[in-house]
């Protein structure tokens, strides 16, 4: 990856607090974003750790404007890979909701994916992952 | 000990139970390469 470890895990670490916990399914799909991505596993970790460390102490704004730093300097063609790599943190709970598909648009926003391809990526997505369930409650 | 399930029947994911439940679909992505086959697929 051109993008650094620390961008990936900033805009990851939005993906993971968007519920506000940081749960042992996310510590797992961080480990398999590493592998993914093919990004030192323990770098990544330590990475992340920090930035929801981090995001524990900023305000709703703080917390966008460090989201649209991150996305920003993620190299142009490695955007999609990391929202890829977004969407498969928000599926960690096997579950997508209206707060999470609002977040996912939020990041492809920062990242300036628009969102019709935004959409068909989490369609893809969808397609792919049979156990996901899909919850429309608020 | 039941799993508790909200009122549409689906697992609370906010217990115990449950969230040792999404941590073991988690590994079971992980082992499939959910994400690896989808970015290899997409952007590869």
């Amino acid at each position: 990856m051109k993008t650094s470890i620390e961008n990936i895990a900033a805009v990851i670490a939005a993906a993971i607090w968007a519920d506000g916990v940081y749960d042992p399914a996310e510590k797992i799909t961080v480990e398999e974003i590493a592998d993914a991505l093919e990004l030192d596993e323990k770098a990544f970790k330590a990475a992340v750790d920090k930035q929801v460390k981090a995001l524990e102490k900023m305000s709703e704004n703080q917390a966008n404007a460090a989201l649209k730093d991150a996305a920003e300097a993620v190299d142009d063609e490695e955007i999609g890979i990391v929202f890829e790599a977004a969407m498969q943190m928000l599926l960690a709970d096997s579950e997508l909701s209206r707060a999470e598909v609002s977040n996912l648009l939020v990041i492809a926003e920062a990242l300036g994916i628009e969102e019709e391809d935004a959409i068909l990526m989490l369609a893809d997505m969808v397609k792919t992952e049979p156990e996901l369930t899909i919850n429309m409650e608020d | 000990m039941a799993v508790k399930k909200k009122a549409d029947g689906t697992v609370d994911k906010r217990t115990k139970e449950g969230k040792e439940i999404c941590a073991r679909m988690a590994k079971a992505r992980k082992a499939q390469n959910s994400l690896k086959n989808r970015i290899k697929r997409l952007f590869r």
